[in-house]
């Protein structure tokens, strides 16, 4: 319901007869309503958002000083999760931008949180703490009054601290490049700010009071089949560490993941087995993705030697490269693919188990080209890999029934690690997730701007959402409130409308037709031109710019007459990182920044006639 | 008189009634509330904690929580996570979030207490 639509309700409330039917209405305790989120600069003049120095315009930012850039970002954070949630209260943050201490091993970005937790308020549920905008929003008042709900401090002096190497982005279109995209970092931020954020201390799992939070509320333990809800602190401490194994259980989120995450989750197995060897990889930022290119081959320790050499034969080896300070993991992989391996594995320097991705800045991944799939491992699997026989075999590869991202029974991992990083640890998605999501722990170089995960995450925790509130509101195609994406609606959680089913899809490249039991099969033209293929079921490319689909495949539906229809971005040169679940293949360069409701899923005759358009638009071209 | 008036009279009393029924309306921001760093070891209970909502609430003795006269609690404020870059050994930068170092975190929690006491 966004505002323009509601200064239309309001100009149609004209007569008295109509204020009498509202009047009993304005009675009932909350009204429905898009947040208002409002950014109160507590900067000092001439520094932060009021630095006078003169900017350019960039990617949509029409600021022309700097500080009036970094608010435009900030009010457009504030813009995109106030249009997506419902508050009658508004939710104000108090900001800072002003240039930060420099430290020698890390520069801060930025950070969020809410300035409070409420327990036992209005409308809240019991014995749980609640963030104070949600509290405020579940009130229907402003329970905190003129204090703000939320405070935010970021680095002005980014440039300085990283000796010019990094520098903010001010666009809001996320084309970043190799700088840091602004934008997705405050909307990362204001996420913790109005509820994605746990206040357990995951490294002892001590609750405030004894009390957990909503957001805790939703967290599970798939090794020990366990909710937090039910663990001792004790049992939430080790929790917190078994990483790949917390996930996370409310309804909302389990009903979006499908549309969002990728299939093919990464694996790595050895043989004979390695005792101690988790096999927690995450894909890297360049070369194929593991199940679009598997491999087995035997295990090679790779040498880096000084400046950034590779001495020796990897003929038909999947390498395993220590952190180095030598050469930047891409080079590495470059070289080794030169030298005939088939895979490299890199120890993530950060030393968590799961590893963060192997990253790499956009404007070199492309180097080599790297055409042999990448994985990082963390620094305990690295010391059981090194200390491995000489005739180890291992098997890179995927799960294919699998997300990336998610367990077999299709809830989304969070962030569990070994060992703790301070609050990091629990309030994240796990850095597997592919394509790369808002609310992850590290900052992908293509910048994620969609929503929908977090937002269904909100929606678990007690945030009512514009999508979701049973009224098809702008940029929807349909909202059937509390029954988004359950099973057999035909709305999606994102308020897309839902495809049959998402059945088992022509492999990209050559897209076909699928064949439903009770009606003729949905008709889709030729694929994209993807280089490797891999499955595919709803392409929803849309208005992705990076999109590797150049248009989606059919699929089979169990239950009639459902094509499936994907109109997806530009084609790219090898399989993608277009967003949404159908992307395969591997990495390319592109900007990920599908938001809810893009591309164009269609169902039943829906879908014959935008095929038959489809097929039309294609022989005109041709 | 404009269209819009008559809605106004109708429903801003009652959205003001709503607002104040029974909710606290703290005067200002805890002042003195020490924020929880989570990497750190568990910090010592403050020694003067104040409310977190300056009005009528009184301190739980050895937490940063307040109960208020409406039965509910308030849990003071926490330095969450920090977005960050982190040195790599071959001299870039990984774009992650994570714990703050010591320094980091003071400065972060210094200028969160200076601010507050501000207001």
């Amino acid at each position: 319901m966004n505002r323009r639509y509601r200064r239309g309700g309001l100009r149609r409330a004209r007569s008295l007869f109509t204020l009498l039917l509202v009047a009993p209405l304005a009675a009932l305790p909350v009204v429905a309503n898009a947040a208002t989120i409002t950014i109160h600069s507590v900067d000092s003049a001439g520094e932060g958002f009021n630095d006078t120095s003169p900017a350019t315009p960039v990617g949509g930012n029409m600021g022309t000083t700097l500080g009036e850039q970094r608010m435009n970002v900030f009010k457009k954070a504030a813009q995109l999760w106030g249009d997506a949630l419902i508050s009658v209260p508004p939710i104000v943050v108090a900001a800072s931008f002003a240039p930060l201490a420099c430290s020698t091993n890390q520069i801060m970005l930025g950070q969020a949180a809410f300035t409070t937790s409420r327990e036992g308020a209005p409308g809240s549920p019991p014995n749980l703490w609640v963030p104070i905008a949600l509290a405020n929003a579940l009130a229907g008042t402003d329970l905190n009054g003129a204090d703000e709900e939320i405070e935010a401090m970021f680095n002005g002096g980014l440039s300085q601290c990283s000796m010019n190497l990094q520098n903010w982005y001010y666009g809001l279109d996320g084309m970043a490049g190799d700088d840091i995209d602004l934008l997705s970092v405050v909307l990362h931020e204001f996420g913790h700010g109005l509820g994605f954020a746990s206040v357990l201390d995951p490294s002892d799992g001590v609750a405030p009071m004894g009390l957990l939070d909503v957001f805790t509320a939703n967290v599970y333990d798939n090794a020990t089949n366990k909710a937090w809800t039910d663990m001792t602190d004790t049992q939430r401490a080790a929790s917190a560490q078994d990483a790949r194994h917390l996930v996370w259980s409310g309804p909302n989120v389990l009903r979006q993941m499908p549309q969002v995450l990728a299939m093919g989750s990464p694996t790595l197995t050895a043989t004979p087995t390695l005792s101690g060897l988790t096999g927690h990889v995450t894909e890297g930022e360049f070369g194929p993705y593991p199940m679009a290119n598997p491999v087995s081959a035997i295990l090679k320790v790779g040498k880096v030697v000084s400046p950034c050499n590779m001495s020796g034969s990897l003929t038909n080896a999947i390498v395993l490269f220590a952190a180095t300070n030598l050469c930047p993991p891409v080079q590495i992989a470059a070289m080794a693919q030169q030298s005939g391996a088939v895979g490299a594995l890199f120890e993530d320097p950060v030393g968590t188990d799961p590893p963060f991705a192997v990253s790499v800045l956009p404007s070199v991944q492309n180097y080599g080209p790297v055409k042999i799939p990448v994985a990082s491992v963390s620094s305990h699997d690295l010391t059981v890999l090194s200390a491995a026989g000489s005739s180890t075999m291992l098997t890179l590869g995927g799960t294919g029934d699998q997300r990336v991202g998610a367990d077999t029974m299709g809830r989304t991992d969070l962030f569990a690690s070994a060992p703790v990083l301070g609050a990091s640890t629990l309030s994240h998605w796990d850095p597997l997730a592919r394509p790369d999501l808002l609310m992850e722990p590290q900052i992908a170089s293509k910048a994620p701007h969609d929503q929908r995960m977090e937002l269904a995450a909100f929606r678990d925790i007690g945030w009512k959402t514009v999508c979701g509130n049973g009224t098809m509101d702008s940029g929807e195609q349909c909202d059937l409130g509390d029954q988004n994406g359950a099973a057999g609606a035909s709305c999606n959680a994102d308020c897309t409308k839902a495809v049959a089913t998402a059945g088992s899809g022509g492999s990209v490249g050559t897209g076909s037709g699928g064949s439903g039991t009770d009606g003729s099969g949905g008709q889709v033209g030729t694929g994209g031109a993807s280089s490797s293929g891999g499955m595919t079921a709803a392409a929803t490319g849309g208005a992705s710019t990076g999109g590797s689909l150049g248009s989606a495949t059919g699929g089979t539906s169990p239950t009639g007459s459902g094509g499936v229809v994907g109109s997806g971005g530009v084609a790219a040169s090898s399989g993608g990182s277009g967003a949404g679940p159908g992307e395969t293949g591997g990495n390319s360069s592109g900007c990920s920044c599908q938001t809810a409701g893009g591309g164009a899923p269609a169902q039943g005759l829906s879908v014959l006639l935008v095929a038959g358009l489809l097929t039309l638009r294609r022989r005109r071209l041709r | 008189m404009p269209r819009w008036l008559p809605l106004l009279l109708t429903i801003g009393p009652l959205g003001f009634m709503t607002a104040s029924c029974g909710m606290d309306h703290p005067a200002s921001a805890a002042a003195t509330v020490p924020d929880v760093a989570t990497a750190a070891p568990p910090a010592p209970p403050p020694a003067a904690a104040q409310p977190v909502s300056g009005a009528p609430g009184k301190v739980v003795p050895g937490s940063d929580v307040t109960m208020m006269p409406d039965g509910s609690a308030v849990l003071g404020p926490r330095v969450g996570d920090v977005a960050m870059l982190r040195r790599m050994p071959d001299g870039t930068f990984k774009r992650v979030c994570g714990a703050a170092e010591p320094d980091m975190r003071d400065m972060i929690q210094a200028k969160m207490r200076a601010r507050r006491g501000a207001k």
